[in-house]
């Protein structure tokens, strides 16, 4: 090691020794002070250059922003001196990153550093690209200079290893330089086989690259992984400096595996050749085995275990997605059996992630295999490692079907009291969505149903009771059995809430099914016990249970006018409104009609099924085209008879899929008159489940993958945030109950870029995803915007993750905005979803502002008006549904791009602007005048262009602004 | 994009090393540098595995004395074909220093970057043998 600088480590020591930060402070301060006078001294060793600049990194390793050093930075680079040139490119970086500013100077040093005939120098010169390849477009202008270095044979192996990475990271600035240099991809790949092990996984890395963006480019590299893989891992050849705890190059192994499964995005529209297929399937299932290859000595290390689980983990990937060998799935199911048990958590942890991904990967088969690892998968319930057991659970879940389903809740049901509190929701939705997707028998659901709420209750969200109630509702056969069940529950000693709030709901709506077991005055004992120690929304729904109990049982009406009564002074505003109304409603004079006709029987939940539905077999209708039958013909089905036939048909239901607000507030607000009562009562206290949990939900699935009628029909709602995002540049373009993404769009003359952020907000995760643009004119011969995605986004988004899609679109000539590009976007979360969305990259977000002078505006106008006459102009008169202030109506313009000139139109209720459009063709001006009607809601926009059918495109997309807004 | 961030805190929280390989600015990285340094600090060292979600990506880290070296990696990335990358990182730093501590990375912190950029590049792996390694670092030594 070459000498230390005792000045470097005195400062050092000094800054460790303050007691205090304020004692650091001063030090630092002094040590800037005095840096700076040496600097400007001039006269400076490059040791002393080298000394200073090392002080300056590390007060800013303390937190503190350096100013000034640049400079002599730039001179250190300059030297001939290793150290000296080394610490000079590192703190170079510094300043870089801080501005984004790189200087002529720099860039000259670097070229000449990447050309020098020292591998020394090059090596510092790419590491200084490699990290700022990014800023100020650094990256384009070394591009041939780094292949040069890449490709020649003659350049050491340790300068190829380090041109290749910063070959990536120049690829990653800007992915056109790969479409700019399509030859050298052959190159590159070709340097996987190269004999340095070094070069062969920085090379690795690289190719990786490519291949996400085109795996086709890099087609011809699947011989070559898979050749280097079967030497690696079959023969063992490996040179003796890359053998790690006698394992051959472990790292590369999992790069290439990584590697190929890149290469074959989809096997089965790219399969593997024969030949090809063979050698893989010795790889893998070599890997797979738990044969130990290496010398026993290592077998005991654990480094030695962590590379070999860490190849395995890597096969197990590669062999889901490519199936090489017919016996791979039993393989890779076996091998991560056993680490189940393996003594290390981080090998339990991966091992559980990896089952659960292979489940999820290969459906059925492979869940039915993992089905053999349960009872090792339940034990990991009880791990130490709560990560661990959260795993588990999630494993549970994926691997769960219909003949393990009744064992797997009864497992949950008993470890729900066992485990922790933060867990217990998620076990009780988990459970709650199992035993709905593959119940069998319809007696089996409801008692695990109500077992779950009696285990669970105070942990379970309300969708979990709130679903329950819906299924009941819908499944005529087991209501009786359910309203049994549930006095058995409520006769015990304490209950969850969430149990009361059920027995509310079906005893109030099914009691009179099971009058012969359960009396209506038990019945009402039951559900009145509890009624002054739950909650007032549980109240609220006792009170509606007595209402109905009113109407069935003449036996209870004077008990029932008791609680109405005393209710009515209730200290809650909500009981004490809903008891009042009650009251009313049962001591009308026209006998029981108004009652009958707010009590009538629950309908099904018709606009959301339920594969429960289909699998007890109870209800036979609503399975499809549901939505088509009326109302009142549905109320005739499933309706409680004594109820149904004595009334006619209420209004229909306000509710589609949007989640009722919470049904006490809901219920004050809209009970307000007395009218309104029948047409929002009745199905008040159960809301509708938004979504129970991820992946099985029907429902998120048929609300996403919209019906697509042809190619061209975008997706429902792709309106509202394309027309905001017209007026703006940024802000959530799109959102449904699985994503949402949220657009950016930085405008620079004729060329846009744009960013769109997808946020993973389904409760699982997100896979395969793809974003394409496409554009939406026809003619391509002349294309009137160019548009190049510049960074894809990762296929696989995490729970609440989120990923990114960049693109550049530069503006050539006019086009209308039904010719704006078009995102098409297809994942997995659950089901297959596919969304398509317009763009806002319309003409007129290439209008920038032109500030005019007042005076001259109105000459503008008329030199338009006189030398285009008509084709220069365009005039709409429209209407808004929202008033429009002369102000309101100037932010909206000169978001448009138009530079708003104050006053210089006589009537001051108008506004006129001035912009000027960049195309690559060309620049144009456009004038705009809006006159507002004096109500803010009638306007006439005119719009006047120097280059023809401009006016008309920017018109109209100001107008759908002014109207959506 | 493979390793986002690569970083040695020490139990105490201060920065011992910081290499970054995406852009981010200082506040940004003052800040994720903290919240690692939360995150991993409440985990139970004993029990619990090596590996925790991060954000939208994974945190692989193992502590040696009283350091935590830590990498930030996508999620698909191999969780423990980095956690030995920390180890091999380790070894070779223990090689270099001659028995390695905090106070050596402290007082050395450039040629401990150095170190790491014989390793790793662009944020992914470069060089994995450790004789390799060792015989660059040494070899710039005597070049002045």
């Amino acid at each position: 090691m070459s000498p230390p600088m005792k000045g470097l480590v005195q400062f050092i020591a000094d800054i460790r020794n303050a007691k205090v930060h304020e004692e650091e402070e001063k030090r630092v301060q002094a040590e800037l002070v005095n840096i700076q006078k040496q600097f400007s001294s001039g006269n400076l060793s490059g040791y002393q250059r080298k000394k200073y600049i090392c002080k300056l990194m590390y007060i800013y390793m303390l937190g503190h922003r350096i100013k000034f050093g640049y400079r002599e930075a730039i001179e250190l680079i300059s030297s001939q001196v290793f150290s000296e040139k080394q610490i000079g490119y590192m703190a170079a970086l510094l300043f870089v990153s801080g501005n984004r500013e790189v200087d002529g100077a720099l860039i000259e040093h670097v070229r000449h550093d990447l050309a020098v005939d020292n591998s020394n120098f090059n090596a510092l010169a790419l590491q200084f690209l490699s990290c700022s390849a990014e800023f100020g477009q650094l990256g384009a202008s070394f591009e041939n200079d780094v292949f040069n270095l890449l490709r020649s044979p003659l350049t050491p192996a340790l300068v190829r290893k380090k041109a290749c990475l910063t070959m990536l990271a120049l690829y990653r600035a800007d992915p056109q330089t790969l479409s700019r240099n399509p030859g050298w991809v052959p190159r590159i790949v070709a340097l996987i086989d190269d004999q340095n092990l070094g070069v062969a996984i920085s090379a690795v890395s690289l190719t990786q690259f490519i291949a996400r963006i085109d795996p086709i480019l890099c087609k011809p590299a699947v011989p070559l992984v898979i050749g280097r893989l079967h030497r690696l891992v079959v023969n063992r050849e490996c040179p003796d400096e890359y053998l790690y705890y006698g394992n051959p190059a472990p790292w590369l192994t999992v790069k290439l595996m990584g590697l190929l499964e890149d290469l074959i995005p989809d096997p089965t529209e790219t399969p593997l050749d024969p030949a090809n297929g063979a050698v893989l399937g010795e790889v893998l299932s070599s890997t797979l085995s738990s044969t130990k290859l290496a010398p026993a000595t290592y077998h005991e290390s654990l480094e030695y275990r962590n590379t070999r689980h860490s190849i395995l983990f890597a096969a197990v990937s590669l062999s889901s997605r490519v199936d090489a060998s017919p016996e791979g799935l039993p393989n890779v199911i076996r091998a991560l059996g056993g680490l189940l048990e393996a003594g290390e958590t981080n090998a339990r942890y991966l091992a559980l992630d990896a089952l659960t991904k292979v489940a999820a990967r290969s459906g059925a088969s492979g869940s039915q295999k993992a089905v053999e690892h349960l009872p090792k998968v339940m034990r990991l319930l009880r791990d130490r490692d709560v990560s661990v057991r959260q795993k588990a659970l999630d494993l549970v879940y994926a691997i769960c079907d219909s003949t393990s389903v009744e064992n797997i809740c009864r497992d949950l049901l008993a470890y729900m009291g066992v485990a922790e509190y933060s867990m217990r929701p998620d076990v009780a939705v988990k459970v709650a969505v199992l035993a709905e997707k593959f119940a069998t028998d319809a007696t089996w659901y409801v008692t695990t149903a109500l077992k779950l709420i009696a285990v669970a209750g105070s942990h379970v969200a309300d969708e979990v009771w709130q679903r329950i109630v819906q299924i009941v509702v819908n499944n005529e056969g087991i209501q009786p059995l359910a309203c049994k069940t549930l006095v058995r529950h409520l006769k015990a000693p304490s209950y969850p809430e969430p149990m009361l709030k059920v027995g509310a709901f079906l005893l109030g709506e099914y009691g009179h099914l099971i009058e012969s077991s359960a009396s209506p005055k038990e019945q009402f004992d039951l559900v009145y016990a509890k009624f002054y120690q739950c909650s007032f929304a549980s109240r609220a729904m006792i009170l509606s249970c007595f209402l109905k109990f009113f109407l069935k049982y003449e036996e209870l009406r004077p008990l029932i006018l008791d609680v109405f009564e005393s209710e009515s002074a209730s200290i809650d505003s909500e009981i004490q409104q809903r008891a009042l109304e009650y009251l009313k409603i049962v001591t009308r004079n026209d006998g029981l009609s108004l009652l009958k006709i707010v009590t009538v029987g629950m309908p099904s939940f018709t606009n959301k099924t339920s594969p429960l539905i289909a699998r007890l077999g109870s209800v036979k209708i609503f399975e499809k085209g549901y939505s088509k039958v009326p109302d009142s013909l549905k109320r005739d089905i499933t309706g409680i008879s004594s109820s149904a036939s004595a009334v006619p048909p209420p209004a229909p239901h306000p509710r589609k899929g949007a989640p009722a607000p919470p049904p006490p507030r809901n219920h004050a607000a809209s009970s307000a008159t007395l009218q309104s009562l029948p047409r929002s009562f009745s199905s008040q206290d159960v809301i509708l489940p938004q979504s129970t949990s991820g992946s099985s939900n029907p429902f998120d699935r048929s609300r996403t993958a919209s019906p697509t009628k042809g190619l061209a029909a975008l997706s429902p709602n792709w309106e509202e945030g394309y027309t905001r995002l017209l007026r703006f540049d940024q802000g959530v373009f799109f959102e449904n109950s699985l994503l949402k993404i949220i657009y950016r769009l930085t405008r620079e003359t004729n060329s846009l870029s744009g960013d769109l952020q997808v946020v993973n907000k389904s409760p699982s995760q997100i896979t395969g995803l793809v974003m394409e643009i496409r554009p939406g004119f026809l003619n391509s011969d002349d294309p009137p915007y160019m548009i190049n995605v510049t960074k894809v986004p990762d296929a696989f988004v995490p729970e609440n993750g989120r990923t990114r899609l960049q693109f550049q679109a530069t503006i050539r000539t006019e086009f209308g905005d039904s010719e704006a590009p078009v995102l098409n976007l297809s994942f997995v979360s659950g089901g297959f979803s596919t969304i398509r969305l317009r763009l806002p990259v319309v003409l007129a977000k290439a209008v920038a502002h032109a500030p005019l002078e007042r005076s001259s505006f109105f000459s503008r106008w008329g030199q338009i008006g006189s030398a285009l006459g008509a084709e220069g102009e365009s005039q709409l008169i429209f209407k808004t549904t929202t008033a429009f202030s002369v102000q309101n109506s100037s932010r909206i313009l000169s978001q448009l791009g138009f530079a708003v000139v104050d006053n210089a139109d006589p009537n001051p209720n108008n506004v006129v602007g001035a912009g000027i459009l960049h195309t690559a063709t060309g620049v144009s001006g456009c004038l705009c005048r809006l006159e507002i009607a004096p109500d803010g809601q009638q306007f006439r926009l005119t719009m006047r262009c120097t280059r023809p059918r401009v006016a008309g495109i920017i018109l109209s997309t100001a107008v759908s602004v002014f109207k959506q807004t | 994009m493979a390793i986002q961030f690569l970083l040695a805190l020490n139990r105490q929280g201060k920065t011992r090393v910081s290499k970054w390989y995406v852009n981010a600015s200082d506040e940004e990285k003052w800040k994720t540098e903290s919240q690692v340094h939360k995150l991993i600090c409440s985990r139970d060292h004993k029990n619990q595995s090596n590996f925790v979600q991060f954000q939208s990506r994974k945190l692989v880290y193992k502590r040696y004395a009283g350091l935590f070296f830590c990498f930030c990696i996508d999620v698909q990335d191999n969780e423990l074909s980095y956690l030995e990358s920390i180890r091999l990182l380790v070894e070779v730093l223990d090689s270099y220093f001659n028995n390695v501590c905090e106070l050596d990375l402290v007082f050395n912190f450039y040629k401990v970057s150095e170190v790491i950029d014989e390793m790793f590049l662009s944020g992914e792996i470069e060089e994995t043998s450790k004789d390799v390694i060792l015989q660059r670092v040494q070899e710039t030594a005597k070049l002045d």
